[in-house]
């Protein structure tokens, strides 16, 4: 970001260039004339929230998607790649967001799918394959072994993977799309150095990302799109957060996290006593109390989803679970929706949403059977019950029976919480719930989690960005491998007030971090 | 670590079951041949050993070529009409003529190839499920056959036929050897060659395939084609034993080549498995049966105890799948664990 690299603009032709491309899906625009040029050598941050149009852009780059109108042009000459694997073979290198390492596979053979070496006869060489992954997998620097099946992998040792994967293309550019939302602060170094070897070769790196750190981290040029269209373009030398974030989401980064007023405690509504999962968690007492945020802190693997899960009754687990003073036996989820407890998973794709059914689907699955007239399920209600949850919810939709897999990632997000509110809950627990959310859906969530307490909800949230235990929760635990390890009350309600809080956590956790990796997660909130 | 010695050892199983099948079907089959030669004098002699090779030629052919299918998530089961739409081909063209044998050969393994093509354009190019497109072509073949044969024993074998079909040196059949070149071939081709990689890639998953730069189209429309020859390879081979075309001699092979396949350890969600589980699960099955019949069960018991081998197979792999990911999910957890305690991941 210190050399800019508009000075050379003009002599060197943009390796790719977007002019005036629009893309429509349904009745929805996308990417409403979008122009942008891509430099050798630049990298290069398309950042705007979910569902902006970074995705899209990247996918039409990509070859994955075709623009209605608009065009591409690579080195000056107009474009169009009607295949992925078209935009591979002329230079373009793409490492997605969703997974696409097939977890059965190698990673050497997920590595060079596609492309694989041929030996003499064209048969598939076995000792170039390994040769190549492992040359490949340096240049990451993942310490990974070429012949272990991807499914073995760590998500963050995956990631490495996707990354050696797109380089092993020798492309001209590299699209990145949320490289570093699982990656550690070291594996996020690790990527920077190979960002840097990239931009050395005269690569254009794109990086997609709502991560405002990794804009200032890597990148030279920051475009951000907001609704589909440019809404800025500028060196990143000459930008600051503020402007940035204003052209994502229209609103200042000091309103991210609504004021919270402590609540008067309430009554206990859920006592938790040596709750044990198997190998998981080991002997966790704590109460909700009715109107309160309880925060439980910890990293990724401490047993934090283990105890929620247990509580809902989605795991087997022993101790005693008491709601209202009753001991409950929950043996698997069912058991509990009648009682008022919920769970919205981490993990929406796999444990929380039908993607392929509408919305309104989604929505009543959980109280289906208040819904059933004459034994059938009277639609005009399940209909009506997701259209107050949009509304409540600010769901971007145009209708209830809009497919739950066209949403974007906020609004997915949204629906999961919808289900469960649509009923009536007294217990929530919310697992990671802005995972992969953009800033405006985070601000929306955020509300609507103190709302909620102000109605009388508990809410356990489980979280690991600590800024949103600190902003949200009126009392706060901390887990470290299976055990409670701190529980403390959250006196502070304003931001410049965390520090003691924030200290707590970290030395309850064994974590002391340098300065500028906490100034990096305050920005990435 | 000791880890990493784990991870080598798990590597070089994956390599030997990769060409010679997974190790539990070894031992299914041991049980087998000891629970055999203990039930009956019979079944360890070598005329019935002959016998059992004999009757697994044509169920192995066809089994090979439902593999690559199944592989990629797909599902055959036209093959059965295939089978006898060779079977009834070859012997009217033939009519006991030696010197049309070369024509009949290329005309029935024709016919069996546009079968797979059909079933591979109209899958690929159509997205409709391939149990659907299978089940149409497989009536199509049927009633083509029928019309051609008007539904009876057709046209005559060439006497080199027969001898081809009874030769044997020593105890093995001429056509077992036939079988297992084929095999190997396509062993051959799963394990070293790009095609075989990307059936493997197709069947995890074909939009990330699609997205690596796979060309999903034509690897899936080869192996359909691949499946409908290797039917058709099949058919003349059962021809060679038999005294005239018959237009139901394919019936059963079509739901047998999926339990050996299935029994063979391959996924029907694609991805896992492959020719050499295959090979052991027609030796099963044909070793069942053989054993079976020999102790004189009823032919309609022997229906449902290969139901429930098939059933077996399925919860077992089911099982084995489930073990794996708890096994991996504390591979994992340990070394989080481990990376927390060394200050972070390494």
């Amino acid at each position: 970001m210190i050399e800019s690299p508009d000075t050379n603009r003009a002599e060197r032709p943009p390796i790719m260039e977007a002019q005036n491309i629009s893309k429509q899906f349904e009745a929805v625009n996308a990417l409403e004339d979008v122009s942008v040029a891509f430099q050798p050598g630049e990298v290069h941050a398309l950042v705007g929230e979910n569902g902006a149009g970074k995705s899209t852009l990247v996918k039409i780059m990509a070859g994955a998607y075709r623009p209605d109108a608009g065009q591409l042009l690579q080195q000056g000459a107009p474009v169009a790649f009607q295949s992925p694997k078209a935009a591979i073979d002329a230079g373009v290198a793409v490492v997605y967001q969703e997974p696409t390492l097939l977890p059965l596979l190698t990673v050497e053979d997920n590595l060079l799918l596609g492309h694989e070496p041929t030996g003499r006869f064209g048969w598939l060489s076995g000792r170039k394959v390994r040769e190549l992954a492992k040359r490949h997998l340096e240049a990451v620097g993942g310490n990974i072994d070429p012949a272990t099946p991807v499914r073995k992998l760590s998500i963050a040792q995956r990631q490495l993977v996707e990354i050696a994967k797109a380089l092993s293309l020798d492309a001209q550019i590299v699209l990145m799309d949320e490289p570093t939302s699982s990656l550690s602060i070291r594996e996020t170094d690790q990527l920077g150095l190979v960002i840097d070897r990239l931009k050395e070769q005269g690569v254009c790196v794109v990086l997609v990302t709502h991560d405002l750190s990794d804009v200032f981290r890597f990148a030279d040029r920051v475009t951000v799109l907001k609704d589909g269209r440019v809404t800025l373009s500028k060196p990143v030398a000459d930008t600051k957060v503020d402007e940035i974030v204003r052209s994502m989401v229209g609103r200042d980064l000091a309103y991210l996290f609504p004021t919270r007023i402590k609540p008067e405690p309430g009554p206990i509504v859920l006592e938790v006593e040596a709750l044990s999962v198997p190998g998981r968690a080991e002997k966790v007492s704590f109460q909700l109390r009715s109107g309160e945020v309880t925060g439980l802190a910890g990293l990724v693997g401490a047993g934090r989803t283990d105890i929620g899960r247990a509580i809902v009754g989605a795991v087997p687990s022993e101790g005693t679970i008491l709601l209202d003073g009753q001991p409950i036996r929950p043996r698997q989820p069912a058991d509990v929706v009648g009682l008022g407890l919920a769970m919205v998973p981490e993990d929406r794709h796999a444990e929380g949403l039908v993607l392929d059914l509408p919305i309104a689907q989604n929505i009543s699955l959980p109280q289906l059977r208040s819904l059933v007239r004459f034994g059938m399920v009277d639609v005009n209600q399940e209909n009506q019950l997701a259209a107050t949850q949009i509304t409540s919810l600010r769901i971007r939709t145009d209708s209830e029976q809009r497919l739950v897999r066209d949403l974007s990632g906020g609004n997915q997000q949204k629906v999961v919480l919808g289900k469960w509110l649509a009923g009536k809950v007294r217990v929530l627990i919310l697992d990671e719930p802005t995972r992969g959310v953009d800033v405006g859906a985070k601000v929306e969530i955020y509300e609507l989690i103190r709302e909620l307490a102000r109605n009388g909800t508990a809410i356990l949230l489980i979280s690991s960005e600590l800024p949103e235990i600190l902003h949200l929760s009126d009392r706060i635990l901390v887990m470290s491998k299976g055990r409670l390890v701190a529980e403390m009350e959250n006196d502070s309600t304003d931001a410049a007030d965390f520090t003691a809080e924030e200290k707590m956590i970290r030395s309850a956790l064994g974590l002391e971090r340098g300065e500028s990796d906490e100034q990096a997660e305050a920005q990435g909130a | 670590m000791p880890d990493v010695a784990i991870e080598q050892r798990r590597g070089s199983i994956r390599t030997v079951s990769k060409w010679l099948g997974p190790g539990r079907l070894w031992l299914l089959l041991a049980g087998l041949v000891i629970a055999g030669t203990l039930a009956n004098d019979v079944f360890l002699t070598s005329r019935n050993l002959t016998n059992v090779m004999r009757q697994s030629i044509v169920l192995g052919i066809v089994a090979v070529g439902q593999t690559l299918v199944v592989l990629i998530r797909g599902i055959d089961i036209s093959v059965a009409a295939t089978i006898a739409m060779a079977n009834t081909t070859l012997m009217g063209i033939v009519a006991g003529e030696s010197q049309r044998l070369p024509a009949g050969i290329a005309v029935a393994l024709a016919a069996g190839l546009i079968v797979g093509l059909t079933n591979g354009i109209a899958t690929v190019a159509a997205k409709v499920p391939p149990f659907i497109v299978t089940l149409g072509t497989a009536s199509i073949v049927t009633g083509i056959t029928f019309l051609y044969t008007d539904q009876t024993s057709f046209g005559k074998p060439a006497p080199e036929m027969n001898a081809l079909g009874f030769a044997a040196i020593g105890p093995f059949p001429v056509l077992f050897f036939a079988y297992l070149g084929i095999a190997i071939i396509a062993l051959v081709i799963q394990n070293r060659t790009i095609f075989g990689r990307h059936l493997f890639a197709i069947g995890g998953s074909e939009s990330i395939a699609r997205l690596s730069g796979v060309p999903t189209r034509r690897v899936q429309l080869i192996a359909y084609a691949a499946c409908g020859l290797l039917a058709a390879m099949a058919g003349v081979a059962m021809s060679m034993r038999m005294g005239a075309g018959e237009p139901l001699s394919g019936v059963g092979f079509d739901w047998d080549s999926v339990a050996a396949v299935v029994v063979g350890g391959t996924a029907l969600t694609g991805g896992q498995g492959g020719v050499a589980g295959t090979v052991l699960g027609v030796a099963v099955i044909s070793i069942l049966n053989n054993v079976m019949n020999l102790m004189a069960i009823s032919s309609f018991a022997q229906i449902v105890v290969k139901g429930a081998i098939v059933v077996l197979a399925v919860l077992l792999s089911a099982l084995s799948v489930r073990w794996a990911a708890t096994s991996d999910r504390r591979t994992a957890r340990l070394r989080i664990i481990g990376e927390a305690e060394a200050g972070g991941p390494t």
